[in-house]
Protein backbone atom coordinates (compact mmCIF):
# COMPACT_ATOMS: atom_id res chain seq x y z
CA UNK A 1 0.00 0.00 0.00
CA UNK A 2 1.45 3.34 -1.06
CA UNK A 3 1.03 6.29 1.31
CA UNK A 4 -0.93 9.12 -0.16
CA UNK A 5 0.97 12.15 -1.37
CA UNK A 6 -0.15 14.76 1.24
CA UNK A 7 1.31 12.83 4.24
CA UNK A 8 4.59 12.33 2.38
CA UNK A 9 4.82 16.01 1.55
CA UNK A 10 3.87 17.00 5.10
CA UNK A 11 6.60 14.74 6.45
CA UNK A 12 9.10 16.18 4.01
CA UNK A 13 8.25 19.74 4.97
CA UNK A 14 8.37 18.97 8.68
CA UNK A 15 11.69 17.15 8.39
CA UNK A 16 13.41 19.91 6.47
CA UNK A 17 12.12 22.65 8.75
CA UNK A 18 13.12 20.70 11.86
CA UNK A 19 16.62 20.25 10.46
CA UNK A 20 16.86 23.97 9.77
CA UNK A 21 15.67 24.92 13.24
CA UNK A 22 17.94 22.36 14.89
CA UNK A 23 20.99 24.06 13.48
CA UNK A 24 20.25 27.06 15.71
CA UNK A 25 20.04 25.01 18.88
CA UNK A 26 23.73 25.52 19.60
CA UNK A 27 23.40 29.26 19.28
CA UNK A 28 20.48 29.26 21.70
CA UNK A 29 22.41 27.18 24.23
CA UNK A 30 25.35 29.55 24.00
CA UNK A 31 23.01 32.52 24.39
CA UNK A 32 21.77 30.96 27.62
CA UNK A 33 25.37 30.48 28.80
CA UNK A 34 26.10 34.10 27.88
CA UNK A 35 23.19 35.24 30.03
CA UNK A 36 24.47 33.14 32.93
CA UNK A 37 27.95 34.66 32.57
CA UNK A 38 26.48 38.17 32.44
CA UNK A 39 24.59 37.46 35.68
CA UNK A 40 27.72 35.89 37.16
CA UNK A 41 29.85 38.93 36.33
CA UNK A 42 27.21 41.29 37.73
CA UNK A 43 26.71 39.29 40.93
CA UNK A 44 30.44 38.74 41.47
CA UNK A 45 31.12 42.46 41.21
CA UNK A 46 28.33 43.37 43.63
CA UNK A 47 29.06 40.63 46.16
CA UNK A 48 32.82 41.32 46.27
CA UNK A 49 32.28 45.04 46.85
CA UNK A 50 29.62 44.38 49.51
CA UNK A 51 31.91 41.88 51.21
CA UNK A 52 34.80 44.36 51.11
CA UNK A 53 32.61 47.01 52.74
CA UNK A 54 31.48 44.56 55.40
CA UNK A 55 35.03 43.41 56.14
CA UNK A 56 36.28 46.98 56.47
CA UNK A 57 33.42 47.72 58.85
CA UNK A 58 34.17 44.57 60.78
CA UNK A 59 37.90 45.22 61.31
CA UNK A 60 37.44 48.89 62.14
CA UNK A 61 34.54 48.42 64.54
CA UNK A 62 35.48 49.87 67.92
CA UNK A 63 38.71 51.42 66.62
CA UNK A 64 38.66 55.18 67.11
CA UNK A 65 42.14 56.28 66.09
CA UNK A 66 41.95 57.48 62.44
CA UNK A 67 45.43 56.32 61.44
CA UNK A 68 44.79 52.87 62.83
CA UNK A 69 41.43 52.70 61.06
CA UNK A 70 43.10 53.68 57.79
CA UNK A 71 45.84 51.07 58.33
CA UNK A 72 43.29 48.33 58.98
CA UNK A 73 41.23 49.32 55.95
CA UNK A 74 44.35 49.33 53.78
CA UNK A 75 45.12 45.81 54.96
CA UNK A 76 41.68 44.60 53.90
CA UNK A 77 42.06 46.33 50.56
CA UNK A 78 45.44 44.68 49.99
CA UNK A 79 43.94 41.28 50.75
CA UNK A 80 41.08 41.83 48.31
CA UNK A 81 43.27 43.15 45.50
CA UNK A 82 46.06 40.58 45.81
CA UNK A 83 46.64 38.37 42.76
CA UNK A 84 44.10 35.58 42.91
CA UNK A 85 42.05 37.50 45.46
CA UNK A 86 38.34 38.29 45.26
CA UNK A 87 38.74 41.39 43.06
CA UNK A 88 41.05 39.51 40.71
CA UNK A 89 38.54 36.68 40.46
CA UNK A 90 35.53 38.96 39.90
CA UNK A 91 37.40 40.83 37.17
CA UNK A 92 38.52 37.56 35.56
CA UNK A 93 34.90 36.38 35.39
CA UNK A 94 34.02 39.72 33.84
CA UNK A 95 36.82 39.60 31.25
CA UNK A 96 36.33 35.95 30.29
CA UNK A 97 32.55 36.29 30.14
CA UNK A 98 32.70 39.29 27.83
CA UNK A 99 35.27 37.57 25.63
CA UNK A 100 32.93 34.56 25.45
CA UNK A 101 29.94 36.65 24.35
CA UNK A 102 32.02 38.41 21.70
CA UNK A 103 33.38 35.09 20.45
CA UNK A 104 29.87 33.65 20.15
CA UNK A 105 28.79 36.70 18.13
CA UNK A 106 31.78 36.27 15.81
CA UNK A 107 31.29 32.52 15.44
CA UNK A 108 27.61 32.92 14.70
CA UNK A 109 28.49 34.72 11.47
CA UNK A 110 30.30 31.67 10.14
CA UNK A 111 28.49 29.23 7.89
CA UNK A 112 29.38 26.26 10.06
CA UNK A 113 30.37 27.63 13.47
CA UNK A 114 33.00 25.62 15.32
CA UNK A 115 31.40 26.06 18.73
CA UNK A 116 34.20 24.15 20.43
CA UNK A 117 36.37 27.26 19.93
CA UNK A 118 34.49 29.11 22.69
CA UNK A 119 34.63 26.19 25.12
CA UNK A 120 37.83 27.29 26.92
CA UNK A 121 36.42 30.76 27.64
CA UNK A 122 33.19 29.36 29.03
CA UNK A 123 34.97 26.69 31.03
CA UNK A 124 37.55 29.13 32.47
CA UNK A 125 34.93 31.72 33.40
CA UNK A 126 32.85 29.08 35.18
CA UNK A 127 35.90 27.68 36.96
CA UNK A 128 36.79 31.11 38.38
CA UNK A 129 33.16 31.70 39.32
CA UNK A 130 32.98 28.39 41.18
CA UNK A 131 36.24 29.29 42.97
CA UNK A 132 34.84 32.69 43.96
CA UNK A 133 31.69 31.02 45.28
CA UNK A 134 33.92 29.03 47.63
CA UNK A 135 35.27 32.35 48.97
CA UNK A 136 32.02 34.30 49.33
CA UNK A 137 29.63 31.39 49.77
CA UNK A 138 26.15 31.00 48.39
CA UNK A 139 25.63 34.73 48.09
CA UNK A 140 26.48 34.00 44.48
CA UNK A 141 23.87 31.91 42.67
CA UNK A 142 24.83 28.44 41.49
CA UNK A 143 25.53 27.81 37.81
CA UNK A 144 22.63 26.00 36.12
CA UNK A 145 23.44 22.38 35.33
CA UNK A 146 22.62 22.86 31.66
CA UNK A 147 25.39 25.47 31.34
CA UNK A 148 27.89 23.31 33.21
CA UNK A 149 27.00 20.51 30.82
CA UNK A 150 27.49 22.81 27.85
CA UNK A 151 30.94 23.78 29.10
CA UNK A 152 31.82 20.11 29.26
CA UNK A 153 29.94 19.06 26.17
CA UNK A 154 31.68 21.48 23.84
CA UNK A 155 35.18 20.74 25.08
CA UNK B 1 8.17 15.13 -10.11
CA UNK B 2 6.19 17.80 -8.25
CA UNK B 3 7.46 16.45 -4.94
CA UNK B 4 11.05 16.68 -6.10
CA UNK B 5 10.63 20.28 -7.13
CA UNK B 6 8.97 21.07 -3.81
CA UNK B 7 11.79 19.31 -1.95
CA UNK B 8 14.38 21.45 -3.74
CA UNK B 9 12.47 24.61 -2.91
CA UNK B 10 12.22 23.57 0.73
CA UNK B 11 15.93 22.81 0.85
CA UNK B 12 16.65 26.34 -0.33
CA UNK B 13 14.24 27.75 2.26
CA UNK B 14 15.85 25.64 4.98
CA UNK B 15 19.31 26.86 3.98
CA UNK B 16 18.12 30.45 4.15
CA UNK B 17 16.66 29.84 7.61
CA UNK B 18 19.89 28.17 8.71
CA UNK B 19 21.93 31.17 7.63
CA UNK B 20 19.63 33.61 9.36
CA UNK B 21 19.51 32.77 13.06
CA UNK B 22 16.61 33.96 15.18
CA UNK B 23 16.88 37.72 15.41
CA UNK B 24 15.82 37.77 19.03
CA UNK B 25 18.71 35.52 20.09
CA UNK B 26 21.24 37.73 18.35
CA UNK B 27 19.64 40.87 19.76
CA UNK B 28 19.81 39.34 23.21
CA UNK B 29 23.52 38.61 22.79
CA UNK B 30 24.24 42.11 21.55
CA UNK B 31 22.26 43.58 24.44
CA UNK B 32 24.30 41.49 26.87
CA UNK B 33 27.52 42.73 25.33
CA UNK B 34 26.35 46.36 25.50
CA UNK B 35 25.15 46.04 29.09
CA UNK B 36 28.19 44.16 30.33
CA UNK B 37 29.22 45.36 33.81
CA UNK B 38 32.43 47.29 34.29
CA UNK B 39 35.29 45.48 36.03
CA UNK B 40 35.97 46.51 39.61
CA UNK B 41 38.23 49.55 39.53
CA UNK B 42 40.05 51.70 42.07
CA UNK B 43 37.09 54.05 42.42
CA UNK B 44 34.79 51.14 43.29
CA UNK B 45 37.25 49.95 45.92
CA UNK B 46 37.56 53.45 47.39
CA UNK B 47 33.78 53.78 47.60
CA UNK B 48 33.31 50.38 49.26
CA UNK B 49 36.06 51.06 51.80
CA UNK B 50 34.66 54.50 52.59
CA UNK B 51 31.21 52.98 53.07
CA UNK B 52 32.70 50.39 55.41
CA UNK B 53 34.53 53.05 57.41
CA UNK B 54 31.39 55.21 57.54
CA UNK B 55 29.49 52.33 59.11
CA UNK B 56 31.89 52.36 62.06
CA UNK B 57 32.71 56.03 62.32
CA UNK B 58 33.17 56.70 66.02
Amino acid sequence: MTPSRPPILAGLVLGILLAACGSHANLQRHALAAQVLHDAATSARAVVLEQLEADVASVTAGVTEPAERARLAAGVRARYTAPGGPVDMANAINRLGLAYVRSVLVLEQEDRPAWAKVAPLLRDALAVYVALRRVVGDRLPAVPAVVLELAGAVS
Amino acid sequence: MGALVLAEILKIVAELIRKRPPADVLAELRNLEAAWPEPIGADDLDAAIKAGLDRTTP
